[in-house]
Order: structure tokens, then sequence, then C-alpha cells
């Protein structure tokens, strides 16, 4: 077996990032976005830990946990917001969210 | 630990909470005076600004080179207390001072959630001012955050309104994309340089951290492709704080179904936020002259495309807010005009126009809050013979207008001048500063039309607005900085010229000398 090296974590990193990505631009349903979203973050998260190990340091790590806190709290927010458009339009995919344009 | 240099910090957190744990204590029927507490939180912030032990000098000379003074930092180098953080930081006690004002008649009509707004307006300035002290891409990011999640949910703040609630989940989506970016980027910048820190930590004369800056400057780090998309994606994100293109199609509908003080904030505070960390970001990568010379293309596109886009977008629009939208994404276009013009004398007309756009836009706003007061309605037609029924709300709309769109005797006008004048410094962005005249042109033409509706047309609506004292003090208050800004602009002008001289840009490796 051939060792598993930064590059293997960055290429992983990367594809899951994309994946959130397209999830992301996509998706309709604001809940698979919310999903898609803390996919993007998990895969810099990753790249995160990957470099720390790259480098020798901890400063990567110590990031993940703060990206971890601020994901968190977003992911609060946003159920949040999400709860409300429900009660308001009775939905929760961006076809509820149309009225603003032009 | 050098905690007096976050002492306006520290005021603003803990004037949050009291406020927060302030409402919890107050009957229902007497929560309107929260505001003042509210109010006096940025005020004693900007007073603190004012102490002489946060008088640093940012930068000492070692062996004739001007580094970083360590007596400037604190949290172990995280923090950064320069002249620009402490422009930026008084502007935005101002700014929170307005909108605070400006907020208490909107929120009267609410029944619940008062001590909130105010909680979360006051966290959301903590945030704004760790962003004009971040000094590493931990305390940026994390800064950054605490901003676009307080914003989320003022902009979300009606929640029985149903464009409330969708502007706040377009922010939302579109604010945790450009996060995603922007720290993508931060992680290919350390995965190229080990570091997340601007500058190095030295004890003992030995170095127990390094640091971008000194990397850069030492040669340790080169130019490199991974670098260069790492850099390119953590200004695209904060381009979303700015509004600048790409990232851009959130602030029409943001700022026309945001609750109007939200809006107002929105467009100075989260702005600045972003721009400060612009201006940051590019001083540190400056020390490396490849790395300056892809960047400035890539700007001054996305520049001139922000000012195109911003300001053709404003002409069919017939809601005011939604106008100001666009005509916000545009001025962030003459913002980065004068960035992508960084390396010659672009800093100091960056800095002033961003501390005149803080007072323009309020201005424009508080008239705004009062109109649909009265109206209920945020439709340009109804702002018909505004003139006649309200000539001095319909006089500082039009200062506040003309100021945006760049005429004399306005502050407007002087950064405008600044930053369109910086580009012909050198001979690649000539270019760019044509492009910013002629959007001065097209710009004009949409305000004269708002003007127009103003003085020349019949009134739609009898109704003529109630001007409560308070937001009788923020009219006055930036009325006299755009009037006093514009005919005297050399006191804000030298302030931000000696602080341009002090971030040290790098000088533009060629092309430069060229006038």
């Amino acid at each position: 077996m051939a060792d598993i090296t930064t590059s293997h974590y960055i290429v992983l990193s990367a594809l899951i990032f994309a994946v959130g990505l397209f999830g992301v631009v996509t998706r309709k349903n604001t809940v698979i976005i919310l999903m898609s979203l803390e996919l993007m973050l998990n895969g810099t998260n990753l790249a995160f830990v990957a470099f720390s190990r790259h480098w020798g340091n901890l400063q990567g790590q110590v990031f993940t946990f703060f990206v971890i806190a601020v994901a968190a709290a977003e992911a609060a927010v946003a159920l949040a917001i999400i709860i409300a458009l429900n009660r308001v339009r009775k939905g929760v995919t961006l076809d509820e969210a149309t009225e603003l344009k032009g | 630990m050098n905690l007096t240099l976050l002492l306006p910090e520290i005021i603003v957190i803990v004037g949050g909470l009291a406020v927060m744990l302030r409402d919890l204590w107050l009957p229902a029927d007497r929560k309107d005076g929260l505001w003042a507490w509210a109010l006096a939180v940025p005020l004693i912030a900007l007073a603190a600004t004012f102490l002489p032990q946060l008088d640093v000098a940012a930068r000492i000379s070692v062996d004739g080179a001007m580094i970083v003074n360590p007596e400037a930092t604190a949290l172990s180098g995280s923090f950064y207390l320069d002249g620009m953080s402490m422009l930026l930081k008084r502007a935005f006690c101002v700014a929170a001072a307005l909108v605070i004002l400006m907020s208490r008649e909107y929120l009267s009509e609410l029944n619940r959630g008062q001590g909130e707004f105010w909680s979360l307006a006051l966290f959301a300035l903590s945030g704004m001012f760790f962003c004009a002290s971040a000094n590493d891409f931990m305390s940026l990011f994390v800064a950054l955050e605490v901003v676009t999640v307080s914003f989320f949910v003022l902009v979300a703040f009606k929640r029985s309104s149903g464009t409330s609630i969708e502007a706040g989940l377009k922010l939302l989506v579109m604010g945790s994309l450009s996060a995603a970016l922007m720290l993508y980027g931060i992680a290919f910048v350390y995965g190229a340089s080990g570091t997340v820190f601007f500058d190095q930590v030295v004890v003992n004369g030995e170095v127990t951290r390094t640091g971008l800056r000194d990397l850069l400057a030492t040669g340790q780090l080169v130019y490199s492709t991974e670098l260069l998309i790492g850099v390119m994606l953590i200004f695209l994100g904060l381009g979303f704080k700015t509004s600048a293109v790409p990232l851009h199609v959130w602030v029409p509908d943001v700022y026309q179904g945001a609750p109007t003080p939200v809006t107002a904030y929105l467009s100075v505070g989260s702005k600045l936020a972003g721009f400060v960390l612009m201006l940051r970001v590019l001083e540190v990568f400056s020390r490396s002259g490849p790395m300056v010379d892809s960047l400035t293309p890539f700007l001054a596109l996305v520049a001139a495309v922000t000012l195109f886009y911003g300001n053709l977008g404003a002409l069919p629009q017939s809601n005011i807010k939604r106008l100001l939208g666009y005509s916000s994404i545009g001025q962030c276009g003459y913002i980065l005009l004068g960035i992508a013009s960084a390396w010659t004398v672009g800093i100091s007309g960056t800095l002033f126009y961003m501390t005149a756009y803080v007072v323009t836009n309020l201005a424009a706003f508080a008239v705004v809050i009062l109109v649909s007061r009265a109206t209920n309605s945020h439709e340009i037609d109804d702002y018909s013979g505004l003139g006649r029924k309200n000539p001095l709300l319909a006089a500082a709309l039009t200062v506040a207008l003309l100021s945006l769109a760049g005429v004399p005797p306005f502050i407007g006008f002087f950064g405008k001048f600044m930053l369109i004048g910086s580009t012909f410094g050198s001979d690649e962005l000539r270019w760019l500063g044509l492009v910013g005249m002629v959007n001065v042109v097209i710009a004009l033409y949409y305000y004269l039309c708002v003007i127009k509706r103003i003085y020349m047309r019949e009134e739609r609506h009898p109704a003529k607005s109630v001007v409560p004292l308070r937001l009788k003090v923020v009219l006055a208050i930036s009325m006299a900085a755009l009037v006093i800004g514009g005919i005297a602009p050399q006191f804000l002008a030298d302030k931000t010229a000696e602080i341009a001289e002090e971030l040290q840009f790098a000088p533009r490796p060629r092309g430069g000398e060229h006038r």
C-alpha cells in the first residue's frame, strides 16, 4: 500500500468542497442547500487539518475548531430563518423566495 | 497581554450583554427606553478610542526597516491597532449611533424583540471592530462571521413579513457560500505558507512564530499559483461583504426586503468591514512583487465590472431602496478602484471615501425612513412633490444624493476626485479612471431623476412626514459632515494620507513613477 500523502487529503477535500458547491448551486430545497454549505465547510476543514499535519504546526487544527463553532452558529440561524419562511410562505424551497426581484 | 488596546471592543461587548439583560428585567410597556442604553454604548466606545493609552505607534524602526510594533498588538499578535483600524472604529461607532437613532421609530412598531435588536446591532458592531483590527486569518474569519451572522438575524427581523424573511434567506445562502469560498482560500494560503498569522512573534530575540508579512519580505515564501488562487478566493469572499461582482446578486433584494434601518446599517457597517479587511490582506501580500502584478488586473477588472453593473442596474429601478442597493454596488466599484491602485496613491482616497460614505448613505436612508413612514411606500414616484411638502427633508435627500453622485461642493466629490485621480498614477490603470468617469455620468442621471421627481412633479401623497427629534439629530449631524467635509476636506484628507503612509504598501514595481 502506498502512503497516504497530503495531496490525497487535498484532492479529497476539493472533491467534498465541489460536491457541496454543486449542491448549493443546483438544489432548490433550502434544507439541502444548508447541508451542502456544511459539506463545503467540512471539505475546508479537511484541507486545514491535512495542511496542519504537512507543516507540523497546530494552527490548521485550531482553525478547524473556529470553523466548526461558526458553522454551528450559522446553522442555528439558518434553521430559524427556514422555519420562519415555512410559517410565512408555507414551504421551504427557493420557489417560496421569489417575490424580490428586478 | 495588552488588554487596554481592546477597551473599545470590551465596552461594546459588555454593553451589548447589558442591553440584553436589561431587556429581561424591564416590564413590557417600558421597553421603549432601551434605545438610550443602546445609543450610549457606541458613544462611550467612541470616547474610549480617544484615550491616550490607545495611542501607540503602529510601526517601529528596527535596523532601518519599519516593522509592526509589538506594543500595538494584543492577544498574542492577533489584534493590531494602527491608524487605519482607529479611523474605521470611529466610523463604525458613528454609523452604529446614527443607525440606533434611526431604528427607534421602526422598533416601536414591533410588539416584541426590541432588546434582541439592540444587542444584535451592538454585537455586529463588535464584529466590525475586530475586523478593523484583525491581524491573522482566524480573527479575520471569526470577526467577519460575527458581523454576517448578526446581520442574518437583523435582516430577517420582521418575522411576519415575507419579504424580510426572503431577504434574510438570500443573505444567508450567499453569505455562507462566500464564507466557505473565503475559507477555502485561507486553506490554500495556509497550505502554501504554513502560517495563518500576518506577523511573526519574537520572544527574547527568537522567532517563536512566523508570519506572512515576514515570510514574504524575506523571500522565504515565493509567489506560487496556489497562493494566488488562495488570495483571489479570499478577495471573492470579502467581495461579498463589499457587494462586489460576482457575489453581488443578493444586494438589491436584501436592501429592498430588509427593515430600512437594517439596510442602512448593512450598507455602511458590513460593507466597510469588508473593505478594511481587503486593505489589510492586500497590505500583507503587497510585499510580493509578482503577487501585486497578478492581483492588480484582477482587482481592476472586478472594479470596472462592479461599476458598470451597479450604475446600469440602477437606471430602471422604481423602488428607492432597490435604487440605493444598486447605487451601493456602484459605490463599491469606486472604492475598489482605489484599492486596485493601492500601490500609487489609492489608499488615502479609499479611506477618505469610506469615511465619507458612512454619513452620505445614512443621510439618504434617514430620509427614506421618514418618507416611508408618511406614505407607507418605497416607490420613487411617491417622492413626487416632496420639495413642497417637506422642504428640509427634500433638501437633505438632494444633498445626500448629490454627494453620492460626486457633485461639488459635497464630501463625495472629493472622495471620487481622489479615487479617480489615483488611477492616473500608473499607465496600466488609466483606462480604469476613464471607466470611473463614464460611470459618474451614468450615476448622475439616476440620482438626478429622483431629485427631479422631488421638485418638478405634483405630489401624490398629501401626508407630510413628521420628523422626530432623533432623526433631526441624525440629519443635522450627517448634513454638517457632508457640507463641512466638502468645503474643508483637508482635515480628513491629511489624516487619511498619514494613515496611508503608515500602511506602507510596497512601492509599485513598475509603471508607478509616471504622473
